[in-house]
């Protein structure tokens, strides 16, 4: 890249990292509420986002994953008392050991039996948390969760919760990036292309998969972290099969290799949700159309598509 | 108990194994799983419900309408809907998931409560030992039967149901061989839709019908289909059987809260030891 | 010591036996050639070799370590690479990132350096990247690091699976038809640079139909049929064998089209 186009890059990212900091000024609580959920479930679709669009796997886990991280932290905090900063770590290491010891057998199995092996983990997630009442209160959720602080500054607004989120967005993404630009995002690639050829010049393919899983869970449980402080009250049925869906559909419709098109993605389909929301049904009748229209003209998210025309154009066969 | 719990059991396997049933039919014939056979079963049973509530029919005719209207639904599906989704799985899975939230949501703006369904199999109490249950069981264990008698008739004994076998078995040859393959692959999605429809009709004298009985539903006929072999129809249905039953009797001695458990960690521990299920084949499936 | 040789190797598919009793030496720093009809074993000898089929009977030994049980990334680990008779490229990557996934093996750091941007971890990368440079500049392919592989033309795609076979640095090269599907110049070509690679000292074993090739490159040579190892010795005399000729025979009067002897 020439200089002037670095620089030109810098103005745009600074630009925009301005209009998003000064964002909460201007706009209305609601508004602010929504660009909170939106930033908050970038985390868990960006995650998924490793096993499908850079490994080739389909999960419909994610909603569990989410909540796995979102209930380790509800119950460390209204249960034991600890304060909500601490549990971070151990809330993202719980959704991580779990996905992992659930998950880690069946990575290997082929993409339409490792879609089913992540509905059973699912289901059974889903159905612990509503039934296990000694440990998650069952189908009366956790209540009163605290907010996040740091001493006797509380997070408690949707606006003081912006910075936080934006924050950890802008983390996340740039971790993701940084992720797929490792060897380990080659080596997924790679093996989502032709595992066969990827195990012949030296991937270890099994330990790829596994990997790529555990950053999906870490990635869910953290977002989990978010969304409990954030709403303050978890309930089994947010985290359901419907969940799963809908992080599905953020991380396949941006574009199945493009962190950016899916942060993009999840801001549209969750702006969208919101505004549907007055129409009860058939809000999800429009989203259900949404789900199927798009995977029936629009198999490889929208971006792809013109990713594809430009490099077949520069290698000199269109 | 344990003869109220195995016939119940009995009873809810053979909805399993008929949903199952439609599931494994599309398999076979398309390797895609589609995840709104749950939905169709659903939409069988308000099917039947706007029938029976309207006209007064006997149990076998209202059986072959709704299994009829299904069948027209699910060919008509096909050609319109599922043909664009066979990019992939993933782009099927999602597809098929985002049809059945439409069918799901567009029942839902009609009968947003669980309704009644009329006791169209009659409400005698009928004593088999220890055991009391409504005659309606009976009826869905015999009703399973027959139809499973009948489909194996159709694929062994009919052109057309060893057209659809051919299809199943290798598409690529069966196509030089005369038969034809778009319609085969319609066919048997009008099959799967009409199976499901007519589990839904059975089932619906039986508890309330509401718009998310297909959700539970389709994933354990889900999990029934793959724990008995995805390919394999006897082993979609043996799958369902057991299911049905293993709940039934865990839901009794362990504890009704987990009842729901027993289909997933079997759908779970079955990937793991062995994809193709109890008595399913090696089927050469993509990486 | 041989720097492989297999005793005893026998494969069947569902009846069919596809390998029987193979019993091969490959000297280091030869350059070995396999020929053979259709059908005849050969890409089911190299997938035997590389780890991609397990042989129902008897041993493959490499560099003095016996392979037979071993996985295929493990055996590329220790120095033997393939190319494939039907390229298996990464369709979705570009020429130099199919390269850079070989050129990565065995290097330093790992991923987690490269997410956190320690210096042992860009060090490999560089390293990682020189290897590959250099690969791709050996077969012609160093102005077509961006394209995306499976929009190369044929011939390209041919040599950018040789340049990813070589960034491995093996010691064994395994070649499945290089030469398949390209034109006279571009054989004179492959040949010219499979001739490069052996005189830097890597060992190679061709499998080719253009037998031409195989009496041009190759000393010596062995012939394959219907399984087994029919012949052994200087290529210039194996092929004029009547027994390998015979093997042959069958194939042109079918009209398969294979290059006269």
């Amino acid at each position: 890249m020439t200089t002037s186009e670095v620089l030109r890059r810098w103005w745009v990212g600074a630009a925009v990292l301005a209009a998003l900091l000064a964002f909460p000024a201007f706009a209305p609580r609601y508004i602010v509420h929504i660009a909170n959920f939106i930033l908050i479930y970038t985390l868990p679709v960006i995650g998924l986002g490793f096993l499908t669009g850079f490994t080739g796997r389909v999960s419909l886990a994610q909603g569990a994953l989410f909540g796995v991280g979102a209930y380790t932290t509800a119950l460390l905090t209204t249960k034991f008392g600890w304060t909500p900063i601490a549990t971070f770590f151990p809330s993202v290491l719980m959704t991580v050991v779990l996905a992992v010891a659930l998950g880690g057998a069946a990575v290997r199995l082929a993409g339409l039996y490792f879609v089913m092996a992540t509905i059973g983990i699912q289901q059974i997630v889903w159905i612990v948390l509503m039934n296990w009442i000694d440990l998650t209160n069952g189908p009366q959720g956790v209540r009163s969760i605290p907010a996040i602080g740091l001493g006797d500054y509380r997070l408690e607004t949707p606006q003081k919760f912006y910075f936080l989120t934006l924050a950890v967005a802008v983390i996340s993404y740039i971790l993701a990036k940084r992720v797929i630009g490792s060897r380990l995002g080659l080596y997924l690639r790679a093996l989502s292309d032709d595992q066969l050829a990827a195990s012949s010049v030296a991937v270890e393919v099994g330990r790829a998969k596994v990997t790529a899983l555990a950053l999906s869970a870490a990635w869910a449980g953290a977002g989990g972290f978010l969304y409990a402080h954030y709403v303050r009250y978890v309930h089994p049925d947010m985290f359901g099969l419907e969940a799963s869906v809908l992080y599905l559909v953020m991380s396949m419709f941006g574009g199945y290799r493009s962190i950016a098109g899916m942060v993009l993605a999840t801001g549209l389909l969750e702006s969208a949700t919101e505004y549907l929301r007055p129409f009860g049904e058939f809000r999800m009748i429009a989203y259900g159309m949404i789900l199927l229209l798009g995977m029936m003209f629009f198999p490889k998210g929208i971006l792809t598509i013109v990713r594809r025309r430009t490099s077949a154009r520069t290698a000199g066969k269109t | 108990m344990f003869d109220q719990l195995l016939i119940g059991g009995l009873a809810t396997g053979c909805i399993y194994a008929v949903v199952g049933l439609g599931f494994t039919l599309v398999y076979r014939t398309l390797r895609m799983v589609n995840f709104a056979q749950g939905q169709v079963f659903m939409v069988g049973a308000f099917l039947g419900l706007s029938i029976a509530q309207r006209v007064h029919l006997p149990v076998l005719p209202l059986l072959f309408v709704v299994g009829a209207v299904a069948f027209a639904l699910g060919m008509v599906l096909e050609r319109l809907v599922f043909r664009r989704l066979y990019h992939n799985h993933e782009v099927f899975v999602v597809g098929s998931i985002g049809l059945g939230i439409v069918l799901t949501n567009a029942v839902r703006v009609f009968f947003p409560e669980p309704v009644p369904f009329p006791k169209v199999f009659g409400s005698h109490v009928v004593q088999i030992g220890t055991a009391r249950f409504q005659e309606a069981y009976f009826w869905v264990v015999v009703s399973t039967l027959v139809l499973v008698v009948l489909l194996h008739a159709m694929f062994a004994y009919t052109r057309g149901g060893r057209a659809l076998r051919a299809v199943a078995a290798d598409a690529e040859i069966a196509g030089t061989v005369g038969v034809n393959v778009n319609r085969a692959i319609a066919l048997t999605f009008g099959l799967s839709f009409a199976v499901a429809a007519i589990a839904g009709v059975l089932i619906g004298p039986l508890y309330f019908v509401s718009f998310d009985m297909g959700d539970m539903v389709g994933l354990k006929a889900f999990s029934a289909a793959v724990f008995g072999g995805i390919n394999s129809i006897p082993g979609t249905i043996l799958g369902g059987l057991v299911i049905g039953v293993l709940e039934n009797l865990a839901g009794g001695y362990i504890s009704s809260a987990y009842k729901d458990l027993v289909a997933f960690v079997i759908l779970l521990i079955m990937l793991i030891w062995r994809p193709t299920g109890l008595l399913g084949r090696d089927t050469p499936v993509k990486v | 010591m041989a720097l492989l040789s297999t005793s005893k190797v026998s494969l069947a598919f569902a009846g069919v036996r596809a390998l029987v009793d193979i019993d091969l030496q490959i000297e280091e720093g030869e350059l070995l050639g396999i020929i053979g009809p259709n059908g005849s074993g050969k890409s089911t000898l190299f997938n035997v070799l590389s780890g991609i089929y397990r042989v129902d009977q008897g041993s493959i030994e490499f560099r003095g370590q016996r392979i037979e049980r071993c996985g295929a990334a493990q055996i590329v680990r220790s120095g033997m690479a393939r190319t494939f008779q039907n390229k298996r490229l990464f369709g979705t990557m570009s020429v130099l990132e199919n390269v850079l996934v070989a050129a990565l093996k065995g290097a330093q750091g790992s991923a987690l350096g490269d997410v956190l941007g320690l210096k042992s971890s860009a060090r490999a990368r560089t390293k990682a990247a020189e290897i590959a440079d250099r690969c791709l500049a050996l077969t012609g392919l160093a102005d077509s690091t961006h394209l995306i592989a499976r929009d190369l033309p044929y011939g390209a795609q041919n040599r950018l699976e040789l340049a990813r076979a070589l960034a491995l640095e093996p010691t064994l090269l395994l070649l499945d038809e290089p030469a398949a599907g390209l034109n006279p110049s571009e054989r004179a070509e492959l040949q010219e640079l499979i001739r490069r690679i052996h005189g830097e000292g890597v060992t190679i074993a061709l499998v080719e139909h253009d037998v031409r090739m195989v009496t041009g490159l190759c000393a010596r040579a062995i012939v394959l049929d219907h399984g087994e190892k029919i012949a052994d010795g200087a290529s210039s005399m194996v092929v004029r064998d009547p027994r390998v000729q015979a093997a042959y025979f069958g194939e042109v009067e079918s009209g398969e089209g294979t290059h006269a002897i």
